[in-house]
């Protein structure tokens, strides 16, 4: 352990720590500033929050026939509100609109109409009238709620589905696990933007500080002394132990961090529901939204362990430092695209994504990193140290 | 110059830089095979051209309403002997669901029936060409983009004060007919962001990394391979900056012109430009959502070669800049990750200041902004505000970078080197 | 007792030793040869970094690569051209060694002001090791090595670096050590191991030349070594007839030490032969070739 923790002292050496601090500031504020201080994001997405936290707070986690019709009731008194609220503006009076649906009628339409986009434009972003925001969506919620045996899973599938998941969209229907109440727009898309971000910011910032490990050694011509001490060539192993127990370190406190600021977003009230709802995306699994996030915090962990034993066994290979960077910058590269399209729930669970698809791509990213590293530890007994 | 091609042989011989350059190649096809789906159109829209010529003009539309007039109506003779139907135009017949075209109609007909729709697009956005440029305003556009980005105060005017040159260069344009122009069609093939944006992106971004990892790789060798006792005390002596400074040159210039011919080369050989070179960039059909319009009357080649030297230009730039950098930090590594870092700094330097100071607007004018916007290069923005922008930076920072690294040379001439 | 046992080494196709048998037992050994005649080889044998392709090396009848780390426990080295970190200070650095060496942080926070004061570096011992003179690496290398208390202290090249005073505060700590303990000290400095070594071994052409004491060692040209002074036209014909040891310009002549079959002249003085009179005999073609 003594080795461990003095092999660690090199990695956090004050130098590297004062460039780590300065990536993280730089990417927070570049990459996931936004996603923390701006949520929700503009209208609709703040409408669609704010009814998602009254249908939580009003009907629990689902959406039973009782609830619905309570919900009916609810976007019935607001097209009232928005009847009265025409009827009272004089410029709707003289465009010879009366009530809400005349005016929908209206938009829809005559798009050229230059008097109702201007009218419209005032009302929804001039005054900001929550009204006119809100009553769109509470249809959509109603319609989609409605419909969920014919539409749920379909819009975004082309309607091309295999057997599999149309089983699973039944699945999903049939157990009423599709009553969820989870506005998954703006929720899930703001949790799926700031997951890629940070585990991007956190893969930067390991791959960063592990990847001297054992080069920095050898530029110091550190090699004739470790080798023929005590520990002799376990050394390596107490290295590669030193650089994994880093890395989790770093992602431990990198996620505590990240996540602990994703946590001002106010989206508590939405942990305990179901992902699987009628108000947004299909997933293979039955997770809870707070399950959700468990699963992309594990495997952020997996990645990271994973691209630091890679990080490491490329250290230990190469003889400068540019051929490190030179190395593993398409190795990131590949790695990045994966988080943003793939690799990480959200996505990697979505219903359009093949499951032994996601299952290759761990297994080739942890089995990869640790065949090449135990191919070494074993070489490493072998051979001479000449350097 | 020995000396000089020992440093490059240095770098040049590292299997790293060797491999990196051709991964990126790789790339670079990949993203031009990923493309590559549209090139049959743009070599139906060349043979157009090649029909009518590239100017919009009254005898040239004359010309393509004929035959176009003539190509509808051999298709409605198709269409009426399989489906007994006519069309006013091809939308309509495309919108007609009723039937499935593949189904219907052989091959032939179908090629007919896509040419006649190019024809009918073409024909009538020419024919609307002058229309549809005069309803772009770019003083109401730049308002826009003001209300975007919040500016306000002091820069708001000073952006203002500006938009008597918006509205001359813009009437110009109108005046000379620069956008009356056939060229591929932003709107459906958007070939300016495939090559300006998607391609120039990818080659920028990674002359920037081999420029990054070359300049750090030659300035630190001596101190990596612990030779710089023996060649610091050369004859050449501490001279031998000036030498690996120039290799690195070099040596990125070299890089970036193999990335741009290869890539372009390949580019162009896929996606057919013949009748194209000499179009005004900013003719009507090349317009997009963030530009309209260039700052100077420029045929597509010139601007491409324009693009092409304001590249060189940057990677000069960037080459300074870690140059500066390894002269301070011996390890290549870490000056790896400083350049990174000192590019996060520029490119956020905005959010330090106010929408409204005028210091906002000038943050804008660093190189960082410049390799990673170069769609827009050379064309008119509010957010820019000058026809001289992208000078105006370069010029400037090689000032500010040239300073720097004289006063580096001189300091490393006095250095105590242990 | 270490013994080498019928130990050769190739690196691909070049052998660089061949057959080598040596033993040690307690007491200094200097391991004398040119530049490039395989010393350093030997050594990381000796300290397992390299392993021999051919033959054995037995500490106590054990082999020391299965011994692993009970054998490495017992020895220090000092490498040729040893590495530190630049930002350690040597505490910092010798605690580092301390944790590969197994030696416990209470037990290496006793020993390691004592080491250093040892090679006169404790008003150093919290100073940055890049701010270090060459000779200050070499003494805390030094200290290093003795850290564990070693029972087979290997030091290659150990005095690179020393002033003369610093030599001689070595040699003598190297006898003291070498009372209870197998001392190897590899070196192409004949005046380094002259006073202490208690056996030479010298290599030439991949293989053991010598291992003897030193007064067995010089016995070999006992009667062969002379000196004597000649007018400076008379040098360049007499190198070309003898082995010329050495040569000093004194009263406008020049006092010149060789080697002759026998005397031959009643100028010459016969000279009693030392180790480096040895030295440069057997290895004359080498220096022959580098004088030309």
């Amino acid at each position: 352990m003594r080795i461990i923790i003095e092999e660690m002292k090199k990695i956090f050496h004050p130098v590297m720590m004062l460039i780590f601090v300065l990536i993280n500031l730089l990417m927070y504020y570049i990459f996931i500033d936004f996603d923390v201080t701006v949520f929700p994001n503009g209208r609709p997405a703040t409408d669609m929050y704010n009814i998602g936290i009254e249908m939580v707070e009003k009907y629990g986690y689902e959406l039973d026939e009782d609830e619905l019709k309570d919900f009916k009731k609810v976007f019935r008194q607001e097209i009232n509100k928005a009847d009265k609220y025409i009827q009272a503006d004089q410029e709707f009076a003289k465009l010879g609109i009366t009530n809400y649906r005349e005016y929908q009628e209206m938009r829809n339409g005559d798009h050229e109409n230059p008097a109702i986009e201007r009218l419209s434009s005032r009302i929804m972003f001039e005054d900001g009238v929550d009204l006119f925001w809100e009553i769109p969506e509470r249809e959509n919620i109603i319609e989609e709620m409605e419909f969920v045996n014919e539409r749920y899973g379909y819009s975004y599938t082309d309607g091309k589905l295999t057997d599999k998941q149309e089983l699973r969209i039944q699945e999903i229907v049939q157990s009423g696990t599709v009553n969820a109440i989870f506005p998954a727009y703006p929720v899930q898309d703001n949790f799926q933007t700031i997951s890629h971000s940070i585990a991007i910011t956190i893969l930067v910032s390991v791959i960063f500080m592990i990847s001297p490990i054992f080069i920095r050694d050898y530029k110091n011509n550190m090699f004739g002394l470790q080798y023929s001490s005590k520990i002799g060539r376990s050394l390596f192993m107490k290295k590669v132990a030193a650089g994994m127990l880093s890395a989790f370190i770093i992602t431990t406190f990198l996620i505590i961090v990240y996540y602990g600021m994703y946590s001002t977003n106010d989206i508590g009230m939405f942990l305990e529901s179901e992902i699987n709802s009628f108000m947004g995306s299909v997933y293979w699994y039955d997770f809870t939204f707070l399950q959700l996030i468990l699963m992309t915090v594990l495997l952020t962990y997996v990645i990271m362990l994973s691209m630091s034993l890679l990080a490491i066994f490329v250290s230990s290979i190469c003889k400068n430092y540019i051929s490190i960077i030179g190395i593993l910058l398409p190795l990131f590269a590949v790695v990045y695209w994966l988080i943003k399209t793939r690799a990480l729930p959200v996505e990697a669970f979505f219903l359009t994504r093949t499951q032994w698809e996601i299952g290759i791509i761990y297994s080739i990213m942890i089995m990869i990193p640790t065949a090449a590293i135990s191919w070494k530890v074993k070489r490493k007994q072998r051979i001479d140290i000449t350097d | 110059m020995r000396i000089l091609l020992y440093e490059i042989r240095k770098v040049i011989l590292s299997p790293v830089i060797l491999a990196l350059t051709v991964l990126f190649l790789g790339f670079n096809f990949f993203l031009i095979y990923e493309n590559s789906y549209i090139k049959d159109d743009l070599r139906s829209i060349n043979q157009l051209a090649h029909m009518y010529g590239t100017e919009i003009n009254a005898e040239m539309l004359k010309r393509m309403q004929s035959d176009y007039e003539a190509s509808l109506e051999k298709v409605n003779e198709i269409t009426n002997s399989v489906v007994s139907k006519k069309y006013q135009n091809m939308d309509e017949l495309y919108s007609d669901r009723t039937f499935y075209i593949p189904e219907k109609f052989s091959e032939k007909n179908i090629q007919l029936f896509n040419n006649t729709a190019l024809l009918d697009f073409y024909y009538n956005n020419s024919l609307h060409i002058e229309e549809s440029f005069l309803s772009r305003d770019p003083i109401k556009i730049a308002e826009y983009e003001l209300k975007v980005y919040g500016i306000s105060g002091p820069a708001a005017e000073l952006i203002r004060s500006q938009f008597d040159n918006f509205s001359e260069r813009y009437k110009e344009v109108h005046e000379n007919n620069e956008y009356k122009h056939l060229f591929p069609a932003q709107s459906v093939w958007e070939t300016h962001l495939l090559l300006f944006k998607t391609m120039f992106k990818a080659l920028l971004i990674e002359s920037l990394i081999l420029t990054v990892l070359v300049t750090a790789y030659i300035m630190n060798f001596e101190f990596d391979r612990g030779t710089y006792l023996l060649t610091y005390s050369s004859k050449r002596g501490r001279k031998l900056w000036l030498d690996k400074f120039c290799a690195s040159l070099i040596t990125n210039i070299s890089i970036l012109s193999i990335l741009f011919v290869i890539s372009l080369a390949a580019y162009f050989s896929v996606f057919s430009y013949k009748e194209f070179w000499h179009v005004p960039i900013s003719s009507y059909f090349n317009a997009g959502k963030e530009w309209f319009m260039s700052w100077w009357n420029l045929s597509f080649i010139e601007y491409l070669a324009a693009a092409i030297v304001l590249a060189y230009l940057l990677i000069v730039l960037f080459t300074l800049m870690t140059v500066v950098l390894a002269r301070w930090i011996r390890n290549s590594y870490l000056v790896f990750f400083t350049f990174l870092c000192l590019f996060g700094v520029i490119f956020i330097n905005q959010g330090l200041f106010p929408n409204s100071s005028i210091l906002f607007l000038l943050g804008s004018f660093t190189p960082v902004h410049l390799i990673l916007n170069s769609v827009v290069w050379f064309m008119q923005r509010a957010i820019t505000f000058t026809a001289y922008y992208e000078i105006i930076t370069i010029v400037a920072w090689f000032v500010i970078l040239l300073l720097f690294v004289m006063y580096c040379t001189r300091s490393f001439r006095k250095c105590d080197l242990k | 007792m270490l013994t080498v046992n019928n130990v050769s080494k190739n690196f691909g196709k070049d052998s660089v030793l061949e057959d080598i048998q040596l033993e040690f037992s307690n007491g200094v050994y200097g391991l004398l040869a040119p530049n490039g005649a395989g010393k350093t080889t030997l050594i990381k044998m000796l300290t397992t970094l390299l392993y021999p392709t051919k033959g054995e090396i037995l500490f106590e009848g054990q082999n020391i690569f299965s011994m692993g780390e009970n054998y490495r426990d017992l020895i220090g080295y000092l490498p040729q051209a040893f590495g530190y970190y630049k930002n350690y200070n040597p505490y910092q650095y010798l605690q580092y060694l301390a944790a590969l060496k197994g030696i416990s942080k209470q037990a290496a926070n006793n020993k390691i002001p004592k080491l250093l004061k040892l090679v006169a570096l404790e008003d150093a011992i919290k100073k940055k090791m890049r701010t270090f003179s060459g000779g200050m690496i070499q003494r805390v290398g030094i200290a290093q090595a003795m850290l564990n208390d070693p029972k087979i202290l290997i030091l290659d090249e150990p005095t690179a670096g020393l002033d003369p005073k610093e030599r001689v505060r070595f040699r003598n700590l190297l006898s003291d050590l070498a009372r209870d303990r197998i001392v190897i000290l590899s070196t192409h400095i004949v005046s380094d191991v002259e006073s202490i070594a208690n056996q030479i071994i010298m290599i030439k052409d991949k293989q053991v030349l010598v291992k003897d004491s030193i007064q067995a060692i010089c016995q070999k040209l006992n009667g062969k070594v002379f000196e004597t002074e000649m007018e400076f036209g008379q040098v360049q014909p007499f190198r070309e007839q003898y082995l010329s040891l050495s040569e000093r310009q004194e009263n406008g002549k020049m006092l010149i030490r060789y080697i002759a079959e026998e005397c031959s002249s009643p100028n010459w003085n016969q000279v009693s032969p030392t180790l480096e009179d040895v030295f440069l005999f057997e290895y004359q073609d080498q220096v022959m070739e580098q004088l030309k």
